[in-house]
């Protein structure tokens, strides 16, 4: 190519010049797609290797088992305990337990219904971990030959009831078929199978939540719950991939061992196991951009308030004022740091939007909870607790340590109690006192203030109860009598709280109530309680801070000044050009 | 004649693409947003930089076309601010940026201005472009007085339109400790307190750096050496007692569950630059007294870390530390 314009160098001007911009156009086009395309947040890892369709015996890997066990000794005991029953120091903290590798059941695999996992399949759980689990992805941790080495050991020594090796097993990978692309009809299609052939629903529940049926446990006797498919970065098997709908037809394909997750195989044909995948796919609305260190959507600390300047602001959920503004995603934590401590909260994230004009805000918070609870002293919890209790657990000796919060000594056996009677759902959210006053990043201790710096929390309970709490510290709480916050809109469906706080954002009490302002910065927190997960007061899921930031309306300028520096500009260079020429001609002449 | 004239079109035409690239560059990389990221946008200004050093190279050495000063000065200022912004490390703030172009930018204009022929090749080709009336120039003059107004425009606008990114909250992530802590009635020096648990096989104190020993043993089955006992017991703490693993993970590295929703986010164990140069006592400080102790500059009010001290015996925060020092296969920092 070089040669032939050497050849031609005379007429390389023009054509040299389109060449030369050609290039530069594609070279920055392909620079910036190879650049986007490392940074695409959809698939952060690379797709698995599967294992081709077919029947086989089960792989053997001929990784080093002694060397795997020195892995499983540093990372992995202290979950799965050092028998591998599942049963490490972590075991009584976690609602989904670490898995007891004895019995050789594994959820995550292509092969069919009780069947032994392949060799990719565990490697690949070691690899990608079990998101929505405390399982880490270990891919970025240990290296490929330490996690071929650790699988090997796990099957070899600590799968004990059968062998990888025995004669008679054999595992029957199952085939992906001709994936059918997403359509409306293909959803449609899926639909009808989730609701009646399939009947899906019965767990996972109309809209995906999880908020079927929730009395099952599993093969170890720990209650299960259906999966949430509305946040498929916290399904066990997506493999830091959630929205790829393979997972989805593999997982209903092959069900889930040791759980109530029958396979699908026989039932449903390929194409209609695509449909229910494509179907599941399209129940996350938001397909939110993952932050890869977490595998979580990624969290921004600014929740943007938009300004509504004509009819008023919204008192339904589904007014469509809200479009203006993207729901914010706002990631929520057990409140594991002052007694009592909690920690399985079952609430793991808000959406949160808000909208504001001259005389109010108001803030509309969704999140997920499968149950609508109502306070009842001698109700049953549906959530049970029995799960969390060590009685499941002889083998973690724990009399030497100290009892939760009393610093007496004695087994753990009740670090998790079993709730007595069930709570009210709640939320609340948090503003610093007088936060205009506070220097800058200064805030009050963000679980309910401190004593030099007070709180301002609105808490909203799903019997109606609506306070105005002032708080300087746990345990200080003190409900004001009067309040001036209100909430217009409550509503629990099909596995979803949708709430509407609402207040002036000037208020009389300008010492204890926190004012609001547009245009800067304030400081927030939030708080939930699932009631029947035995949530209640200081057992609860909570936020680190986040700013409200009442967007300003964008002034006018904006619109008029650029317009007119474009015509400014034009008309310089028109003036420079006349300039050229007048210049040439009283030079003419003296250039020859 | 019309030879001369199409290189200085050419040349044009060239320059003008290096403008137009760099303009919305300086836009992404001075606001911060748009819409690449960060790392995308550094690959795609070296990536165009190269691009431009190689065609130059190609245009000089391959087809004999020596590079019209035209081109070289914006290259060289697109060379310049491109290494200043991403080869110097920690990145230098814009004033300082600024000034550095400032001083480039009148370096690259004194070498094209210095001798009269020097300055005829720069300026010839505007000159051309903005006077001539025949075709090539007529095409880019059209171009420049859209593009290079539209642009200035545009980043007027962008300029202008009010962003509320997150505010730059400066934190220091590990203050000084103080002199000393009470804790669970007894007063412990941090300079000369020592973990009672660091304990090899004849029961007496291990000295920083022998329990290297211990690393990667199995605390769990067979003959447990003393030391590991009290690593597993102290794992047992981080585990089961504590939870620390919910947010500290269960690689210490931060990535507990809880993790994602902490800003600060956990400390990573795993790291280099924490634990490991950091004195045993400084962490048993952080761990005994939690995030409410913090100094300001450390923000102790958004710091999720409990003040294990309501939660732990002494003995168990000792040995939670020797178990996090196994674990990472660090040691911790000495005065010796």
């Amino acid at each position: 190519m070089i040669d032939k314009i050497g050849q031609k160098r005379a007429g390389i001007g023009l054509k040299g010049a389109i060449f030369g911009l050609g290039a530069v156009v594609t070279a920055a086009f392909v620079i910036g797609t190879a650049g986007l395309a490392s940074a695409q947040v959809f698939s952060v890892a690379p797709a698995p290797k599967e294992p081709s369709p077919g029947t086989y015996k089960p792989g053997t890997l001929a990784g080093s088992v002694d060397a795997g066990k020195g892995v499983y000794f540093r990372k992995c005991v202290w979950c799965h305990g050092p028998d591998g029953a599942g049963d490490g120091p972590s075991a009584i903290r976690l609602a989904t337990k670490p898995r007891n590798f004895n019995q050789g059941t594994f959820k995550i695999r292509h092969t069919g219904s009780g069947e032994l996992p392949t060799d990719e399949d565990l490697f690949n759980t070691v690899t990608h971990g079990l998101p929505g689990s405390v399982m880490p992805a270990w891919g970025s941790i240990l290296t490929e030959q330490e996690r071929i080495d650790v699988v090997t050991f796990i099957k070899k020594e600590l799968v004990k009831d059968r062998e990888f090796d025995d004669p008679d097993e054999e595992i029957t990978v199952i085939s992906y078929g001709t994936q059918i692309p997403s359509s409306p009809e293909s959803i449609e299609q899926g639909r009808d199978i989730f609701m009646n052939k399939a009947k899906c629903v019965e767990c996972h529940g109309v809209e995906g939540r999880g908020n079927g049926n929730l009395s099952q446990r599993g093969d170890w006797g720990f209650p299960i719950f259906p999966a949430n498919l509305q946040k498929p970065w916290n399904l066990r098997g997506n493999r830091r991939d959630p929205y790829n709908p393979r997972n989805i037809f593999r997982e209903v394909s092959t069900g889930l061992n040791g759980t109530p997750m029958p396979s699908f195989a026989e039932e449903l044909s390929e194409e209609e196991r695509w449909h229910v995948a494509n179907f599941v796919m399209s129940l996350t609305t938001v397909k939110r951009p993952l932050d890869p260190e977490t595998s979580k959507p990624a969290i921004g600390f600014v929740i943007k308030s938009r300004y509504v300047e004509e009819g008023g602001l919204p008192s339904d959920a589904s007014d469509e004022k809200w479009a203006v503004v993207p729901p914010q995603y706002v990631g929520l934590a057990s409140q594991i740091i002052q007694p009592p401590r909690h920690f399985l909260r079952t609430i793991d994230d808000i959406r949160v939007r808000s909208l504001y004009n001259d005389a109010e805000v108001v803030i509309l918070l969704e999140w997920d909870d499968r149950t609508e609870s109502m306070r009842d002293e001698s109700g049953e919890a549906k959530y049970d607790y029995k799960r969390l209790s060590s009685i499941a657990f002889p083998a973690i000796n724990t009399d030497q340590y100290t009892h939760e919060n009393d610093n007496k000594r004695g087994p753990l056996k009740d670090v998790n109690p079993e709730p007595v009677g069930v709570y009210n759902d709640g939320i609340a959210i948090q503003f610093a006192q007088k936060w205009q006053e506070l220097s800058s990043p200064q805030k009050p201790y963000f679980i309910h203030g401190d004593k030099k710096n007070g709180v301002d929390i609105w808490k909203w309970q799903s019997d109606g109860t609506i306070e105005e709490i002032e708080g300087h510290g746990m345990g200080t709480l003190e409900t004001r009598a009067d309040t001036n916050v209100k909430v217009p809109f409550a509503k629990w469906n099909n596995g979803r709280w949708q709430v509407i706080i609402k207040r002036a954002m000037l208020t009389e009490d300008k010492e204890k109530s926190a004012q609001l302002e547009s245009g800067q910065n304030i400081p927030m927190t939030f708080f939930a309680w699932d009631g029947d997960a035995g949530e209640v007061d200081g057992r609860m899921a909570l936020s680190t801070f986040y700013y409200l930031m009442m967007e300003p309306p964008i002034p006018n300028t904006v619109y008029i000044v650029p317009p007119i520096v474009f015509f400014v500009l034009i008309g310089l260079l028109f003036w420079a050009r006349a300039a050229a020429i007048q210049y040439k001609k009283d030079h003419e002449g003296e250039e020859g | 004649m019309s030879k001369y004239i199409n290189k200085a079109v050419f040349a044009q035409v060239l320059a003008l693409i290096l403008v137009i690239l760099a303009v919305p560059m300086m836009a992404w990389a001075g606001g911060g947003g748009g819409p690449f990221s960060a790392g995308t946008f550094s690959a795609i200004q070296v990536g165009l930089v190269l691009f431009a050093v190689i065609s130059a190279w190609l245009l000089k050495g391959k087809m004999g076309l020596p590079m019209p000063k035209l081109i070289q000065a914006p290259l060289l200022w697109v060379i310049c601010y491109v290494g200043f912004r991403i080869i110097l490390t920690p990145p230098i703030p814009f004033s300082l940026l600024a000034m550095y172009m400032g001083v480039c930018t009148v370096a690259i204009f004194l070498y094209c201005s210095l001798t009269t022929p020097s300055w005829e090749e720069f300026s010839h080709p505007i000159a051309v472009m903005l006077r001539e009336d025949h075709g090539t120039a007529k095409l880019s003059r059209y171009a420049t007085f859209l593009i290079v107004p539209g642009l200035i425009a545009f980043q007027t606008y962008s300029q202008m339109l009010p962003s509320f990114g997150e505010p730059i909250e400066l934190r220091t992530v590990h203050p000084a400790p103080p002199a000393s802590i009470n804790l669970h009635k007894k007063t412990y020096n941090l300079q000369t307190a020592e973990n009672p648990f660091r304990v090899g096989e004849d029961g007496n104190y291990l000295k920083v750096g022998d329990e290297a020993q211990y690393f990667g043993g199995n605390a769990w089955t067979g003959d447990v050496p003393k030391f590991l006992q009290q690593v597993q017991q102290g794992g047992t703490v981080f585990f089961g007692t504590a939870g620390c693993f919910f947010c500290h993970g269960d690689n210490l590295d931060g990535k507990g569950p809880f993790s994602f929703a902490f800003n600060p986010i956990p400390a990573n164990f795993a790291d280099p630059g924490t634990i490991s140069q950091l004195q045993e006592t400084f962490v048993f400080w952080r761990v005994a007294k939690g995030g409410p102790d913090l100094s300001r500059e450390a923000f102790p009010w958004a710091s999720a870390m409990p003040p294990w001290e309501k939660h732990l015996t002494t003995n168990e925060i000792w040995k939670v530390i020797i178990f996090e020092y196994w674990h990472t296969g660090f040691f911790p920092r000495t005065w010796g």
